[in-house]
C-alpha cells in the first residue's frame, strides 16, 4: 500500500521540481552585464551562406538566449552587442545596422568570418568549417 | 530499502533530468536550433533531432513515471544518456575537428569534462536501475512460482 502510493507520488513530484527547474532557470534569466553595466546579448549568425556581404548584413543576425558554442576562425559563429547596438523593442532582440559587421574570407574555405565590430563592450566568435 | 523502492527512487532524478532536458530546449526552441546546427552533425540530420532529442526525452519522462513502464523508461534513460555520454566524450578526445557545446540550461554552463562526469553518473543511475528491475522481475516470478 505504502510502495504503490509512494510509486505513484513521486514520479509527479519529480515532474513538479523538473517544470520548477526549468521555470526557475529560464523564465527569470537575466541578460548577462558588461563591466560598465550595459547589458549584453548574444546573437547567432543565421544566414543563408558565408559570403562577406551576408555575415556583414546585421539581419542576418538571430538573437540567441544561448551559448552558440564557438570554436575556431574559419567562419563567423556569434558576436555580443550592448545596448546601443541593439534593438529590444520587439519581441526578440535585433541586432542595429550601427553594428557595423566587418568580415573576411578564410581562402582556404571560402567563407567569411567576422574581424571587427563597431562595439567596443561587445565581442565576436568565429568557428571551424 | 526495499529493492522496489529503491528503484522507484532512482527513477525520480532521472524524471527530473529529462524534464529539465526537454523543457529548456523547448523553452529556446530557436537558440537549442542554432546550437544544434553548430554541432559536427550531418546537416541533414539537424532538422529530425531538433523535434527527436526533446520528444524522446519527454518518451522517457512518460515510461518512467509509471510501474508498468519503469524498466522501458530506464532502457531509454540508459541509451540516451550512454548516447549522449560517447557524444561528449569523442569530443574531448578531439575526434570532432569542432568541439561539441554542451547544450540545454545549467549544463551549458558545464564544461565538456565536468558534463562528461555529469552524463556518466546518470548513465550508471539508470544501468543500475535497469538491471535491477530485470532482477526484480525474475524475482517477483519464482516468487509467484514458489506460492503456486
Amino acid at each position: 500500500m505504502r510502495q504503490r502510493r509512494l510509486s505513484r507520488l513521486l514520479p509527479v513530484f519529480a515532474i513538479a521540481i523538473g517544470v520548477a527547474l526549468v521555470a526557475v532557470t529560464s523564465a527569470f534569466k537575466e541578460q548577462p552585464k558588461s563591466r560598465g553595466g550595459l547589458t549584453i546579448y548574444t546573437f547567432a549568425y543565421t544566414g543563408p551562406d558565408y559570403t562577406v556581404a551576408n555575415v556583414e548584413n546585421a539581419a542576418n543576425w538571430t538573437y540567441t538566449s544561448m551559448s552558440p558554442g564557438c570554436s575556431g576562425n574559419q567562419k563567423a559563429c556569434s558576436l555580443q552587442a550592448t545596448d546601443d547596438y541593439v534593438n529590444t523593442s520587439g519581441s526578440s532582440p535585433v541586432l542595429k545596422s550601427n553594428i557595423d559587421i566587418q568580415a573576411v574570407l578564410t581562402p582556404a574555405t571560402n567563407t567569411a568570418r567576422v574581424t571587427s565590430i563597431a562595439d567596443d563592450n561587445g565581442s565576436f566568435s568565429n568557428q571551424l568549417n | 530499502m526495499k529493492k522496489q523502492q529503491f528503484i522507484t527512487f532512482i527513477s525520480a532524478p532521472l524524471i527530473i533530468l529529462w524534464i529539465y532536458a526537454a523543457g529548456s530546449k523547448l523553452w529556446f526552441y530557436e537558440s537549442f536550433k542554432i546550437q544544434l546546427e553548430r554541432q559536427p552533425l550531418p546537416g541533414w540530420s539537424i532538422p529530425v533531432l531538433s523535434w527527436m532529442l526533446p520528444l524522446a526525452e519527454l518518451i522517457a519522462v512518460v515510461l518512467l513515471s509509471f510501474q508498468k513502464t519503469l524498466r522501458k523508461g530506464l532502457l531509454l534513460s540508459f541509451l540516451l544518456l550512454f548516447t549522449f555520454t560517447v557524444y561528449v566524450g569523442l569530443g574531448l578526445v578531439h575526434v570532432f575537428n569542432k568541439v561539441p557545446c554542451s547544450c540545454g540550461g545549467i549544463l551549458g554552463k558545464m564544461g565538456g569534462e565536468s558534463h562528461f562526469i555529469f552524463n556518466i553518473c546518470f548513465t550508471i543511475v539508470a544501468f543500475t536501475g535497469w538491471r535491477l528491475t530485470k532482477a526484480n522481475d525474475e524475482f517477483f516470478i519464482k516468487h509467484k512460482l514458489h506460492n503456486t
